[in-house]
């Protein structure tokens, strides 16, 4: 048996939906779309979280999805849980009267329940049965109230037939003289081609259905003191939505969310960062030299760890994600700053992911879901690879401590910490110009309609954050997992391996061992040895051509491959590379100052390398993780593919210009 | 007869005539925006984009070049009660 759960934004459906499943649900996408799919069971009956929907025809793809799945011929639903917002019945009755229409069996769940008596507005249950002529239940979805008689009534199958409102308006006989009724049908011709004609018969649909529900709303409410509900909401809007105080606070807010996924993530990131050091360790110990034994120590167990890792900012991320939500302030963020994005082709909807890409692109680009138009979210997606992630941070640190002495002071500012803030800068107007552009090749409308609603404030609704937290942590190390999970192998298989054979490397380690005395040198000579003759290696020098022209060497393009991984690898690989025997800041600063170029006294990075590397990392799309999660969110390898190649490009062009400007 | 955009903070009005271009008349109407409803006009946003308005219980946002489109009769307070 299938059941579905549908109405209108803010009605407090998802709720229901985690109550009626709590842990008992998968995620997943409807199918050739990317929109969210929610099932879950209640014993062995399966639900379905339909996307919130306000009338029918469809206006967006979550709307299309959902009357869909409503109109479903071959996997037709045996029941439909209609739920509404008691205090909004107007609304939610308008979208009642059309699923009536499509004939299926329903409930009419009237939620909030709590807030209907706060308000002393009154439902006639019985009395709204019999207009409906559908069963009529009452809930809390935020303290669980009324959810076991809903149970009880999925369970039974305690579904009916609603009352036509107009339905019969459809009916038609076909040619061979049978009475069929086109509702559903001219629904679904509607939603994807309106025509004038049918423009004026939907309205007129709309009109007829507005008359009816007047009528039942005069029968079955006592609906006068509507003003009374939005009262706080009103009192806090007056400051949280005020052009200066709201915006003031706006900042205040992501500030604080931004340095609490710093500050939160940073120990059981760093735990976890050990915990996987201390397998590998392990790993090696017990299996030494062989084959196996180095592919769990270097690549599967840090690949596994180069998953996990992110899970505690993901995690974070979507906690506070979801406290905007359900207390009703993300759509206020919307208000204020629809206004700016704008003018780069977004909408207040995009804020929360661009901002959120400062921590990290991966959980940011998963927020994107919050963003209804599609192909703004698509927008949202290419460019938050743009804003400047935490894991550029330590090349930053590195590049930027080569170039300029700790010690350097503009005015009371410390030069390096300025140039380190007009890093980000350039990561947010690379990504504010890239919207205007891609909104422009995507034909995103920005100048449409864009309607939200600002649902009431409420306090936050714990058991539903908690539940977000799990599924997107869960979806993140299944899905996006998988993918990082290969290419980490594929890493390791290049960097490990080499087309020489061991006798090549036995010899060098012979002569290395005859001019160097000090066990560590000789080791991590011996190792930057094997990393240079390796397919890495190789191909690092196979790319030296075209990496000439921005001022690198091999090395550093050995560097660029690994850090496709993650943009922190780079440390770790010129680390290596540069034969550093530890990944300490200031021992790394110091060797690259003294690198000089091969056969020359020259610096190999002076002030123009180290530019052009920055400007590299501030643009390049170095982190497959990122490429993984936006191959996921788009259901298409299409556009992480133009997103590499597109960051690629700009990153090489930019810092050849750098480099050839300023050298 | 006057545009929504030109209401004053908490005056109420009725629609009564929608913008001309079906698609965003069909949004509109999607969120319960259309002829013979009553809205209340709650706030706007930095220079007046976009605005705030409380349509059947549910505070509604719209942009300002959409608001202007629609063309409202306020009503006064008696008739309202």
């Amino acid at each position: 048996m299938k059941t579905a759960l549908i109405g209108i934004p803010n009605c407090g459906k998802s709720s229901l939906f985690n109550y009626l499943t709590g842990l008992n649900q998968k995620t997943g996408n409807f199918p050739g779309v990317t929109v969210e799919k929610k099932k879950g069971y209640v014993n062995n009956i399966e639900v379905i979280d339909l996307p919130g929907m306000n009338q029918l025809p469809p206006t967006t793809l979550d709307e299309q999805v959902s009357l869909s799945e409503l109109t479903n011929k071959d996997e037709p639903l045996d029941g439909v849980i209609f739920v509404a917002n008691g205090v909004q019945l107007q609304q939610s009755l308008m979208l009642f009267s059309q699923i009536a229409d499509l004939g299926l069996p329903s409930v009419y769940v009237i939620n909030f329940k709590d807030e209907l008596d706060k308000n002393k507005l009154t439902i006639d249950q019985s009395a709204l049965e019999d207009q409906l002529g559908c069963p009529v239940i009452f809930t809390n979805s935020r303290k669980g109230h009324g959810i076991d008689h809903l149970k009880e009534r999925i369970q039974a199958n305690d579904f009916s037939i609603p009352h036509s409102f107009i339905r019969s308006s459809y009916d038609t006989w076909d040619e061979s003289g049978h009475l069929e009724n086109t509702y559903s049908k001219k629904i679904m011709a509607i939603a994807s081609d309106l025509t004038p004609a049918d423009e004026e018969a939907f309205e007129l649909d709309i009109f007829s259905r507005q008359k009816i529900i007047s009528g039942i709303m005069d029968k079955v409410t006592n609906f006068s003191r509507q003003h009374e509900y939005f009262r706080k909401t009103r009192l806090l809007d007056n400051i949280l939505l005020h052009p200066a105080w709201g915006t003031l606070i706006f900042l205040v807010v992501l500030f604080s969310i931004f340095q609490s996924i710093y500050d939160m993530a940073q120990w059981p990131m760093e735990l976890m960062d050990g915990l996987f050091g201390y397998f590998s360790e392990q790993a090696r110990t017990a299996f030494g030299d062989r084959w196996y034994g180095q592919l769990l120590a270097e690549g599967i167990i840090p690949g596994m760890g180069g998953v996990l890792i992110f899970i505690p900012q993901i995690a974070i991320l979507f906690f506070f994600i979801g406290i905007l939500e359900s207390t009703g302030y993300m759509s206020r963020i919307s208000f204020l700053s629809d206004k700016l994005m704008r003018r780069f082709g977004l909408s207040g909807s995009s804020v929360i992911p661009l901002m959120s890409g400062i921590a990290c692109a991966i959980p940011a680009i998963m927020s994107t879901r919050t963003i209804s138009n599609h192909k703004e979210r698509l927008v949202a997606i290419f460019v938050t690879p743009f804003m400047t992630c935490s894991a550029r941070l330590p090349v930053y640190i590195i590049l930027i401590g080569l170039i300029f002495p700790s010690n350097i002071k503009l005015g009371p500012f410390n030069v390096q910490g300025l140039v380190l803030f007009g890093l980000y800068m350039i990561g947010l107007i690379a990504a504010l110009l890239m919207a205007w552009l891609v909104s422009r090749f995507i034909l995103v409308q920005n100048k449409q309609t864009w309607i939200i609603e600002l649902p009431k404030y409420r306090l936050p609704n714990w058991n539903n954050i908690f539940l977000l937290l799990y599924t997107k942590t869960k979806s993140f190390v299944l899905e996006a997992g998988k993918i990082i999970f290969i290419i980490s192998i594929i890493l390791w298989f290049l960097t490990s391996y080499s087309p020489h054979k061991k006798a090549f490397f036995e010899q060098n380690e012979t002569e290395l061992s005859m001019a160097i005395s000090d066990s560590e040198k000789l080791a991590s000579e011996s190792q930057a040895y094997r990393l240079q003759y390796s397919y890495a290696g190789y191909l690092g020098r196979s790319i030296e051509p075209v990496l000439t022209p921005l001022g690198y060497d091999w090395k550093i393009g050995i560097a660029l491959i690994t850090s496709f991984a993650a943009r922190e690898v780079f440390v770790g690989s010129i680390a290596t590379i540069y034969s550093i025997g530890s990944e300490d800041d200031a021992t790394i600063i110091q060797r690259l100052r003294n690198e000089k170029i091969h056969g020359t006294d020259q610096p190999r990075f002076n002030l123009a390398t180290a530019f052009s590397l920055l400007l590299f990392y501030a643009f390049a799309m170095q982190c497959m993780s990122t490429l993984a999660v936006v191959k996921k969110e788009t259901n298409s390898w299409k556009w992480p593919v133009i997103q590499f190649f597109t960051m690629t490009g700009i990153a090489y062009v930019v810092a050849l210009v750098a480099y050839q400007a300023m050298q | 007869m006057k545009s929504l955009t030109d209401l004053k903070t908490g005056e109420k009005a009725m629609i009564v005539r929608m913008p001309e271009d079906a698609l965003t008349r069909h949004k509109l109407i999607s969120h319960g925006i259309q002829v013979s409803q009553v809205v209340t006009f709650e706030r706007t946003g930095w220079k007046g984009d976009p605005i705030c308005i409380l349509l059947n219980n549910r505070l509604i946002i719209l942009r300002k070049a959409d608001a202007s489109r629609i063309f409202v009769s306020p009503l006064d307070e008696a008739s309202t009660k």
